[in-house]
This record gives structure tokens, C-alpha cells and sequence, in this order.
């Protein structure tokens, strides 16, 4: 059997049980492997990846190079009972954020200190007393959990801004199952379809029944730019850039076109800094005269050093116990806990208050001695700008090496995507990106070279 | 040992009101500008913010917190377009002169609070394990807590040349210490890093002279084990300035965290500071904006 090749590390795998047997969910997975066999799973690997080409299913950290998106076309299997408890807890996470940052800039919120949320770039001034349509702020929300085995998830970072990676399970979910249905044999997977919650979401937050929607990108050379074209497709709303909008003399933000500029009533935005992109708009924005999706102002919750205060937040807000746990995290400006964990440190994560997409996470167990001494120094020197979490041992899962025919141990994270529309409706998309590490690596972001996973919720 | 005091001393509180003003000035259009101001006259035993606020040309949107060592901070956002940016700061502070009996110490092996650990750790600008040796020297002989800090400041002050344009907001202690010239914030910077290396929890202060108009000034404040953070002044040789010529805006670890202004613009074309002037006024009755921008007229004539 191939998949007695591989040799396990300590952690969990997702896969196999400690003793290598084959856990229960993953058995009809791995006969399907077997059935196929070493070459033919190099062939369909090989036609996967030709079709990912083909659909300029990218994610470009070089505009000058076009690549399909790394991809492991052995799919992670989630039993839909961990599922349930997840959405749940997801669910619950994007109300208290949605509830706090509504209180931060139209209440008087007292869970995270001043100086914490003031001083943090994405804190924008200008909203303050702004209230944004059915007071939604989190319309589009990515969660990046870690699985500690026996179905327990524990989340470590949240991101509100402009969250990328909803169509990657998609698109990734759709091609191995094209290219590789037999796979599925003696499953039930859950469908992963957003286009309905979208359209409620759009419709819900405008105030007529017929919004134009638009999908604003950074540019056809940005990383994400497949997600973008992609979306506008699915969704059915015109893909524009920053030079493609203005805001005309009542104030209204209108797109040009070649039979007539049109009025727009909303715009998805997947660019942070609205007017250097398009002068005017942030104004047009507090004047109501066009809905925005990310609100603006959701990233002071992806500072880092205010995801310590969540767990407050559900509790205050919503009177609820958090469902899922989140990883134990320090605020160093504390010297009690600059000393723990500067005392500790070869088991620390430390990661830049400021970071994104795997930049400035920096993992002590997997880096040198003079890399730590290096980063003690910046803690110590600048408190204010890091936070440290605890090192988790989290799932690990196989891959295929196409090349050397054989399977390898990578560890696997799971970025969960949920939408919130104007009625207060939150849908949690059954499964979610499931990203894999480099070798000997713990970091999956893929603007770090990490690589993904179909994902399954199977009943 | 009694401490040398401050020559300026009077009784009783001395109201005064300050102003300060900075122009920027941009190459081409900025479409968004967002300053976090540490201009407001900091509330300690030695003065009281009785009133304060801050304005900018264009308008923005502001928002007023204390930081985490208590320096009120106003961070103001201005999206109208705009190659001019006028930041204005002014207020009311009494003024309350001391002249404490300064208990003096040994200098080595003194019991100081936790609290003030972090004042004695590297910081981006110090890193006293670069000055020690000079610090060692300078202070060769001094067993006690003031001997040391008049040692400190008084080489700092005659060693260290005052010349302006070859040090920057980035320049270290070390480099001072190489170079030997640079302004107060290069000759404070020098002096923390000295104290902490000797054991003595020090920070910087950020504020303005009171009877000299200009820009900011920098000086320090040293932790003394009975009377908390007492100030020294490196630039003029003054341990425990105790009068009304100080007025405090607020204090860091070292220049990084307490920048007069600092923030970011959004614009194609490039620029930065090109005026900036405070005066502290001991004969005024109120103060407006209006007194602010004054100044930069009377600077500039």
C-alpha cells in the first residue's frame, strides 16, 4: 500500500490514527486512492493541475508569473458534526465583532483600552457616529482555525478587512471532483454555494430591489485577482477598478461604461485605501449615498492585540460562553507577561500586531537560536507591537508528491468563511480553505508559499 | 549630599497658556492624512493641564486617548485634499514650582518598583550596553544616585557639541557617542542610555522651554527610589530643574514613543515638515487657534 510509505510525526494526523490505522471517516477515502493506484494518481494530478491552468485558478505573489494554485488534490474530510460546532462558534465570533465595532464607533465600548484600538492604523477617525446600513459592519469574515484532534478547533487569527480565499475551496473543491470523482465514492458532501447568500446580502443592504453591484479590485496584477474575476461571474456584478469610478456632482459614485456611465449603489470592495483609488469615495460613503462590502472600519478587529479581548466581547455582548477556543495569546506590553514570554520563548509564536497573509508570524520552535535572540530584542524594545501565542502541536494531514510518487506529513489550518447580511443572517459556507504548510513548516498562508486542499463536510 | 537645585524658584502655582504650531508642505496633492499628536501638557506633581486643544487646516476628524504611560494623545485624520497641512496645538497649564529636599541615595543596589524595569531595557534609539563604558567613566568615584546623575549630565552637556542638521529622528545613543555633537533629543537619548547602564531607570521627556520660543525641546526624568521621576537636562546641565521653565508635553521610553507628531499621508508626491514653532505665554488670559497660527508669521519674519 502507498500509504504505508508515510512516516508519522508526533502531532495529529487528520488522516490516520496514532497507530497508522486509517481513521473511520477517511477509510472509503483511502480505498479510492488505493483503487487508483500510484500512476494513475500521478496522471490525474497532472490533468488537475492542467485544468487549474486553464481556469486561471491563481494566486500571483509575482505579477510577471502566472501559476495555477499549488494544490494537494487529497481532500480534507470534515464529519459534519465537528462542522456544526464550528459554524456555530463562527457564527457567534462575527455577531460580537459586528457588536463591537458598532459600539466602538457609535458607542462607548469599554472591553479593549483606549489606547490599544486608537492608536491602530485601521482605527479610522472619520467613522465615528457613523452608522452603516442595518448597522453591519462584518458582511464577509475569514476565521483561520487549527484542528488539536477529536473534532476540537481552536481559532488564531480573525480577518475583517478583505479576506481572501471564499472561491479557492470552490474552485478547488469543483476541479478534484471533475477530475477525480471517483473519489467521492461512498460520500454525501455538503454543497458549497455562496451565491444566494450574497444576493440576500447585497439586496438586504440596499435601499432599492434592483441594486447595481459592483466588485472593485487593486488590479488585474494583484494576488488575488483570480478570486475577483471569479466572483464577479458567479455573482453576476461588473468587475471595475479604481480609474473605472467617480463620484459625479450629486455625490453618487458612478461607473463608467462604454453605452453610459451608470449609478452604482454598491461596491464590494477588495481594496483597503477607498480614495486613492477613487477620490471622493470615502465621503460618498459617509453620506450614504453608496453601500460598501467590507464596511469600512472592520480592520481594528484584525489587530492582532485586540483578537485577546474577543472572547470579552461574546460574553458582554451577546451573554454567551465563546463555543470555540482561541489560541492563548500574551499582550506584552504587560512586564509580567513580556517575562513569561521571554522566559518561554522557544515555544512562543510572536507575531507583528500589524502583520497579514503569514508576514511577521514568526514560529520559535521552527526557527534558530540567533533568529530568537533577534526577535527577544524587538520585544523588548517595542512591546507594543507584537503579541506572542503559545505554540500549538495542530493537525497534520498527507499529501501527494507527485514527482516521487509518494505520500509526505504537512500541516494543515483551515480558513472558514462566513457572510452577515442586513437582516442579521449570518451563513457559515460548509467546509472552508483548508491550507497546507511547506515542509518543515507550520506557516500555511498562501502569500507564504503554502499550498491548499479540497475540503469536504460529509454527513 | 544635598541636591543642587534648580535656580528658578517661586511660590505657589503659575498659570500659562502655550502654543504650538508645525506647516507641512507637499510636492504634489494628499488625499488623506492621519497624525497622532503628543502636544498636550502632560498632568504630573510638577503641572496640570487645565485646558487644552488641538486644530488642523484642512479639518479632520479627531479622537482623544491617553497612552499607555498616560501622555494624552490626539490623533486626527484629514481626508480633503490638501498640499498644505497646518497642526496646531495650544492650552492652559499651571505651572507649580518645587523645590524638594532630594534625599540622596547609594547608587548601587537600590530597590526600585517593577514598574519601571521597562526604563532600564534597550529601546530602538538606546541600548545601554553600547554607553556603558562611558558611562563608567564618567561616573568613576560617584557612589550615589545624584553624584552619578550630575556626573551624566553635566559630560553630556560640556562633551557633546550642539550642532544641528547631522543627526536625525533615528540617530542612537551610540552614535552620539561617537560623533559628539547633536541636538537635546541626541544628547538625551546619550544621558538615558548612560543612566540605565549604571542601573538607574530613566525616560525621555518631550515639552517645551518656557521663556525661550522654538521648537520642542528634550530632556529626561530619572527614577528616584523615594520621590518617583525627578528631571534633568542634559542640553543645559540642569539636574532637577524644579522652577516654571519646563512645561511637560510627554514621556517615552525614548524619542519613538513620544514624537511630537507622527502618522502617515496618502499622496503621489512627497514632503514633510517645513516650519514648526511653540511659545509659552505667561501674560495671556486665554488662547485661541488663532494665537497659534500667529506664530508661524512671527517665526518666520
Amino acid at each position: 500500500m502507498m500509504l504505508d510509505s508515510i512516516s508519522l510525526g508526533s502531532s495529529v494526523n487528520e488522516c490516520f490514527e496514532q497507530d497508522g490505522s486509517v481513521r473511520p471517516v477517511y477509510k472509503s477515502l483511502v480505498d479510492n486512492l488505493e483503487a487508483l493506484g500510484v500512476e494513475e494518481m500521478q496522471r490525474r494530478w497532472r490533468l488537475a493541475e492542467q485544468s487549474a491552468t486553464a481556469d486561471a485558478f491563481t494566486f500571483r505573489l509575482d505579477p510577471r508569473e502566472f501559476r495555477p494554485v499549488p494544490t494537494d488534490w487529497i481532500p480534507r474530510i470534515i464529519p459534519n458534526d465537528d462542522w456544526e460546532v464550528i459554524a456555530r462558534g463562527v457564527s457567534q465570533r462575527l455577531r460580537a465583532l459586528n457588536a463591537f465595532i458598532l459600539d466602538l464607533y457609535c458607542g462607548d465600548q469599554t472591553i479593549v483600552p483606549p489606547d490599544v484600538l486608537f492608536s491602530c492604523p485601521y482605527f479610522n477617525p472619520q467613522l465615528q457616529d457613523f452608522r452603516p446600513p442595518r448597522d453591519v459592519f462584518v458582511h464577509i469574515y475569514g476565521i483561520d482555525l487549527v484542528h488539536m484532534g477529536n473534532g476540537r478547533y481552536v481559532i488564531l487569527e480573525d480577518n475583517l478587512r478583505i479576506p481572501s480565499g471564499i472561491t479557492y475551496q470552490m474552485k478547488c473543491t469543483e476541479i478534484g471532483l471533475r477530475v477525480m470523482p471517483e473519489l467521492a465514492a461512498g460520500y454525501d458532501i455538503r454543497p458549497y454555494d455562496i451565491r444566494d447568500a450574497y444576493r440576500e446580502m447585497f439586496l438586504s443592504l440596499c435601499d432599492t430591489d434592483s441594486p447595481t453591484c459592483v466588485l472593485l479590485t487593486d488590479s488585474k496584477y494583484g494576488s488575488a485577482f483570480f478570486e475577483h474575476r471569479f466572483l464577479s461571474e458567479l455573482l453576476g456584478v461588473a468587475l471595475v477598478e479604481g480609474s473605472d469610478l467617480y463620484v459625479g456632482q450629486d455625490g453618487r459614485v458612478f461607473a463608467r461604461a462604454m453605452d453610459g456611465d451608470f449609478p452604482v449603489d454598491l461596491i464590494y470592495r477588495r481594496v483597503e485605501d477607498l480614495d486613492m483609488f477613487v477620490p471622493g469615495l470615502m465621503d460618498a460613503y459617509l453620506n450614504h449615498k453608496v453601500v460598501l462590502v467590507n464596511a469600512m472600519g472592520t480592520g481594528a478587529c484584525d489587530d492582532k492585540l485586540v483578537f485577546l479581548w474577543v472572547p470579552d466581547m461574546i460574553r458582554q455582548y451577546l451573554g454567551e460562553e465563546p463555543i470555540l477556543a482561541q489560541a492563548l495569546s500574551y499582550d506584552l506590553r504587560e512586564a509580567a507577561n513580556r517575562q513569561h514570554v521571554l522566559q518561554n520563548l522557544d515555544r512562543m509564536v510572536i507575531k507583528a500586531r500589524h502583520g497579514y497573509g503569514g508576514l511577521g508570524v514568526y514560529i520559535m520552535p521552527d526557527l534558530g537560536a540567533t533568529y530568537r535572540a533577534g526577535l527577544a530584542r524587538q520585544i523588548i524594545e517595542q512591546p507594543q507591537g507584537y503579541i506572542a501565542q503559545e505554540t500549538l502541536d495542530f493537525s497534520r494531514h498527507v499529501v501527494f508528491d507527485r514527482a516521487g510518487g509518494r505520500m509526505e506529513e504537512r500541516y494543515v489550518d483551515l480558513r472558514v468563511f462566513a457572510t452577515q447580511d442586513g437582516n442579521g443572517r449570518v451563513s457559515v459556507f460548509p467546509g472552508g480553505l483548508t491550507r497546507v504548510s511547506q515542509p518543515a513548516s507550520r506557516v500555511t498562508n498562501n502569500s507564504s508559499g503554502g499550498s491548499c486542499k479540497p475540503s469536504w463536510v460529509v454527513t | 549630599m544635598q541636591a543642587e537645585l534648580g535656580s528658578h524658584v517661586d511660590d505657589g502655582r503659575v498659570p500659562v497658556h502655550y502654543a504650538y504650531v508645525a506647516r507641512y508642505s507637499y510636492s504634489d496633492v494628499v488625499v488623506q492624512n492621519d497624525n497622532f499628536l503628543r502636544l498636550t501638557a502632560f498632568t504630573d506633581e510638577r503641572q496640570t493641564a487645565e485646558s487644552y486643544d488641538v486644530f488642523t487646516n484642512p479639518a479632520g476628524r479627531k479622537v482623544c486617548y491617553p497612552d499607555r504611560l498616560g501622555n494624552v494623545v490626539h490623533r486626527v485624520r484629514v481626508i480633503e485634499p490638501h498640499e498644505t497641512l497646518v497642526i496646531a496645538a495650544f492650552g492652559r497649564v499651571s505651572l507649580e514650582p518645587r523645590s524638594p529636599s532630594v534625599p540622596d541615595m547609594p547608587l548601587f543596589g537600590m530597590a526600585y518598583d517593577r514598574e519601571t524595569d521597562e526604563f532600564l531595557t534597550p529601546t530602538p534609539l538606546v541600548d545601554p550596553a553600547t554607553v556603558e563604558a562611558a558611562a563608567r567613566d564618567v561616573t568613576a568615584g560617584d557612589d550615589t544616585l545624584l553624584a552619578a546623575v550630575a556626573s551624566v549630565t553635566d559630560w553630556v552637556w560640556k562633551s557633546v557639541r550642539y550642532r544641528r542638521g547631522n543627526t536625525s529622528v533615528t540617530t542612537t545613543a551610540a552614535e552620539v557617542l561617537s560623533s559628539l555633537e547633536g541636538v537635546c533629543q541626541d544628547k538625551t537619548h546619550l544621558a538615558l542610555g548612560m543612566l540605565r547602564s549604571l542601573g538607574v531607570p530613566a525616560r525621555y521627556v518631550s515639552g517645551l522651554l518656557t521663556r525661550q520660543a522654538g521648537e520642542t525641546h528634550a530632556w529626561l526624568e530619572f527614577q528616584h527610589p523615594q520621590l518617583g521621576w525627578l528631571p534633568a537636562d542634559p542640553t543645559k546641565g540642569i539636574v532637577i530643574e524644579t522652577g516654571t521653565n519646563y512645561l511637560k508635553f510627554g514621556v517615552g521610553r525614548d524619542y519613538t514613543e513620544v514624537p511630537p507628531v507622527t502618522g502617515s499621508f496618502v499622496s503621489r508626491g512627497h514632503g514633510g515638515l517645513d516650519v514648526a514653532t511653540a511659545r509659552v505665554f505667561f501674560d495671556r488670559e486665554s488662547i485661541t487657534f488663532h494665537d497659534a497660527i500667529a506664530l508661524i508669521d512671527q517665526h518666520l519674519e
